[in-house]
């Protein structure tokens, strides 16, 4: 067995720990699991959407617990203010009793940020995380100070209660890594979440992996190789997602006003890398992007009105790309 | 790249068989060309009645056959990575085996290269050519031996080359325009002599017997139709002859005084009888007058031999009846111009036949009528470079025995009655009137009704037209001009029109 075998090797048995570990607590959600996983390897962010009650917080707090990791939580409001979130200068005083501005962080300050409910507070609140998500450092007072990495944001957003919201611009959208869609559990999975937590024992959940290995994980992943026919059915399914392009099915013709960003193909590769390490395979296949299209560019289509108004999905549209792409590009 | 060596057999292998699979594709689309292109030489050779014998053919079609397969052949390539991506493809093998390649080729220092290397040399031994690219010949292959037995059995069969003898279409095209030219100058000749003689229908029979020939001219269109559209026209002149005789109700007595009768004097009867006639235009004649006309009239009648007509006129001159003198003279004029037009309506209708029949014989000109050319003319010329009057004199047909009363010199003047001058009278060649008369009741008196709509022409409703002409024939049957047994026959015409309808 060569080193990287035995390095692919130890990958995947690790996070088949932490895998196991968060399902302790989490009942189902595998696929939620992995995606946030793939979004930590990555160093991307990711935004889950699903309905109140669905464990959402507490997954969130379980993949802190295991991979060892600062964990916090804030919940957005609409009177929730930026600082409230990076944090503020305050004045302090010395034993000499001399004053000074001193920093104090705000919650975004730790490995994973919780960002529960983001589209209940203001643009302005919502653009306070952008710095943070994509330079991974926050300016107070023209100081710049750096984030802990690894540094993953999490936002959650629930689709039914939509009044009083404020739905995050495309911009923001773009920012996030993944969209995971947590979905109401099975029969079997509900009869497991009510044993779990309604028994007197409460379950603790152990750090599987350190910092340091995850970080040094974040540089394995990236040197994972895809072909180029592999790299351009990424590209080439990222530009069906385009009205105005020739390969465009006609559902996306009609009801797409713009595709996916570039953004779209890196956390199509960058994912599919990390699939592939978790499958045990040394290289990305076309089933890699497959499985990461969904999650990679749901939430980078904008649809037009004719879409809106007709409630179309947009991962119904990328299933149906998926259906009619050719792996193999037309000479 | 080396120490892998099952993944480079594996490549090199799968390159062999493609470059092979695509060889084999070209060779039998070539070969497909070549037994199609064979079947095609041998379909032409046989009914084009080519004689290269076929063996010759078939010989440069392989030649060509296999220098295009060579071409062609030669250019085939099979890229390493295409057909690994394929093997991929069909085994499942999760793009392990292209990826590996591509990887050892440009990024060997990827630390992933030795596992991947590993893992493909590992598959590799698994990939089997035969199920990875699979012999799948194209639909159309078939239809080589199917082109090849058409090929070998054609030529057994005793086929009769084609003939293609109605080909010259620019000729055909040539000499309708020909026929078109000489139309439209006939037309145009025609005409005019119809304008000097005032006879209308000969006038729109001349204009459209002229834009036929311009037609035919611009159109250029097959003699088959080009004699269609002359029969058509003929058919319209004979029913304007028809009608013409219909109405003019004329007597078999008319023909006496053909409108080309010359007298001595070189007059025609026409002139000698307008003459008469300009003699007798005072009520109060002078007996001088009433003398000398008299003497033309008998003048007239020992020239054209025993006429009725003229003897009534010369009775109503003795007798002193004047208005019924005029009223003759003016009943044998019309009777004149009728007979004219329809002899020169006649004349037309020759010419039309003429053209039709010179299309028929492509070209050629009317054995019937060329023997009235006159001699001198050089032989191959063609009628259309002549002069206008030559022409409609020497070559028109049916204006070789024209000769236009009052017309002393070019158009309708024969060269043989110019020469001749023959004064001997002919019998006229139009039908006789099936009016039946009575005869010892006097004097005829025949009306022309002129002016009549011609056919196509028809502006009023015949009912209509009828009724007027009802009134008119009633209001002239009234007059006592009108001889008493033609009133009822007149009458009964007239109701017959209306009765038809």
């Amino acid at each position: 067995m060569t080193d990287v075998e035995a390095q692919v090797t130890q990958f995947g048995e690790d996070f088949q720990r932490v895998r196991t570990e968060i399902a302790k607590v989490i009942v189902g959600h595998t696929e939620v699991v992995e995606g946030l996983l793939i979004c930590l390897l990555c160093g991307g962010h990711a935004l889950l959407e699903g309905v109140p009650g669905l464990g959402k917080t507490l997954l969130v707090k379980s993949v802190g617990a295991a991979l060892h990791l600062d964990f916090s939580r804030i919940q957005f409001t609409p009177d929730l203010m930026p600082a409230d979130i990076i944090g503020t200068r305050v004045v302090s005083q010395d034993e000499e009793g001399h004053r000074y501005f001193e920093f104090q962080q705000g919650p975004i300050f730790s490995n994973i940020v919780l960002a529960d409910e983001i589209n209940r507070a203001t643009p302005k609140t919502q653009s306070a995380l952008l710095e943070a998500m994509q330079e991974q450092t926050v300016t107070v007072a023209g100081v710049e100070y750096k984030l802990q990495l690894p540094f993953l944001v999490l936002a959650t957003q629930n689709p039914l209660e939509m009044d009083g919201t404020y739905p995050l611009p495309e911009a923001q959208l773009d920012r996030f890594f993944l969209k995971l869609q947590v979905t109401y559990p099975s029969f079997d999975d509900l009869s497991e979440i009510v044993d779990r937590t309604t028994q007197r024992q409460e379950r603790l959940l152990e750090a599987i992996l350190p910092t340091a290995k995850i970080l040094e994980a974040q540089q394995f992943v990236r040197d994972v190789p895809i072909a180029s026919h592999v790299k351009n059915y990424a590209i080439r399914l990222v530009m069906a997602t385009h009205p105005q392009t020739p390969v465009a099915s006609e559902p996306v013709k009609r009801y797409v006003r713009y595709g996916s960003s570039p953004r779209g193909v890196q956390s199509l590769v960058l994912a599919g890398k990390v699939r592939a390490l978790f499958q045990g395979r040394f290289h990305v296949s076309f089933e890699d992007i497959r499985a990461v299209a969904t999650p990679c560019l749901r939430h980078r289509l904008i649809l037009n009105f004719e879409g809106e108004a007709e409630g179309i999905d947009s991962a119904n549209l990328i299933r149906d790309i998926l259906e009619h792409l050719p792996e193999q590009a037309p000479r | 790249m080396a120490e892998y060596h099952n993944l480079e057999r594996a490549a090199q292998q799968l390159q062999q068989r493609f470059v092979s699979l695509q060889r084999l594709g070209l060779g039998l689309d070539v070969l497909l060309g070549g037994v199609l292109a064979a079947l095609l030489a041998t379909l032409l050779t046989a009914l084009l009645g080519w004689s290269v014998p076929l063996l010759v053919v078939y010989g440069v079609i392989t030649l060509v056959a296999v220098g295009v397969f060579a071409g062609l052949a030669w250019r085939v390539r099979g890229a390493a990575f295409e057909v690994l991506a394929r093997a991929d493809r069909t085994l499942g093998f999760h793009a392990s085996l292209s990826t590996a390649y591509e990887y050892l080729q440009q990024h060997a220092t990827n630390p992933f290269v030795p596992g991947l290397a590993a893992v493909a040399e590992r598959l590799a031994p698994r990939v089997d050519r035969h199920r990875v690219l699979p012999v799948r010949l194209p639909r159309r292959v078939w239809g080589i031996p199917i082109l090849l037995a058409a090929t070998l059995v054609f030529p057994m069969l005793k086929v009769t080359p084609l003939r293609f003898d109605d080909t010259h279409e620019p000729e055909v095209a040539r000499q309708v325009s020909r026929e078109g030219q000489r139309l439209e100058k006939w037309g145009r000749g025609l005409e005019e002599l119809a304008k000097r003689e005032q006879l209308d229908r000969s006038m729109i029979l001349a204009r459209q017997m002229q834009q036929l020939g311009q037609r035919l001219q611009r159109e250029g269109s097959e003699p088959g139709q080009v004699a269609e559209r002359i029969a058509t026209l003929s058919q319209y002149l004979q029913r304007l002859q028809q009608e013409l005789r219909e109405r003019a109700l004329m007597s078999s007595d008319t023909g006496a005084m053909a409108t080309r009768d010359v007298l001595r004097s070189g007059k025609s009867v026409k002139q000698e009888l307008r003459d008469i006639l300009t003699m007798l235009q005072d009520d109060a004649l002078p007996r001088e007058t009433a003398a000398m006309a008299e003497q033309s009239v008998l003048r007239l009648s020992r020239q054209l031999g025993q006429n009725p007509q003229l003897e009534n006129l010369l009775q109503n001159l003795r007798a002193g009846d004047l208005d019924a003198a005029r009223q003759l003279l003016r009943d044998v004029l019309q009777q004149q111009q009728a007979a004219e037009e329809v002899e020169h309506l006649d004349r037309a209708r020759r010419a039309l036949e003429y053209s039709s029949r010179s299309l028929q014989r492509g070209g050629q000109s009317d054995p019937s009528t060329s023997r009235t050319r006159p001699q001198a003319e050089p032989s191959g010329q063609d009628p259309m470079d002549m002069g206008e009057e030559g022409m409609f004199s020497e070559h028109m047909p049916g204006m070789e025995d024209f000769s236009s009363p009052g017309a002393e010199q070019g158009f309708g003047s024969s060269t043989t009655n110019r020469q001749q001058n023959n004064p001997a009278l002919r019998e006229s060649e139009q039908p006789t009137s099936n009016v039946e008369v009575q005869s010892g009741e006097g004097a005829m008196r025949l009306s022309y009704i002129r002016y009549l709509p011609m056919q196509n022409e028809a502006q009023v409703p015949i009912e209509k037209a009828v009724v007027q002409y009802q009134h008119a024939a009633e209001a002239v049957l009234t007059q006592e001009q009108i001889p008493r047994a033609y009133r009822e026959q007149i009458k009964q015409y007239f109701l017959s029109l209306g009765m038809m309808k």
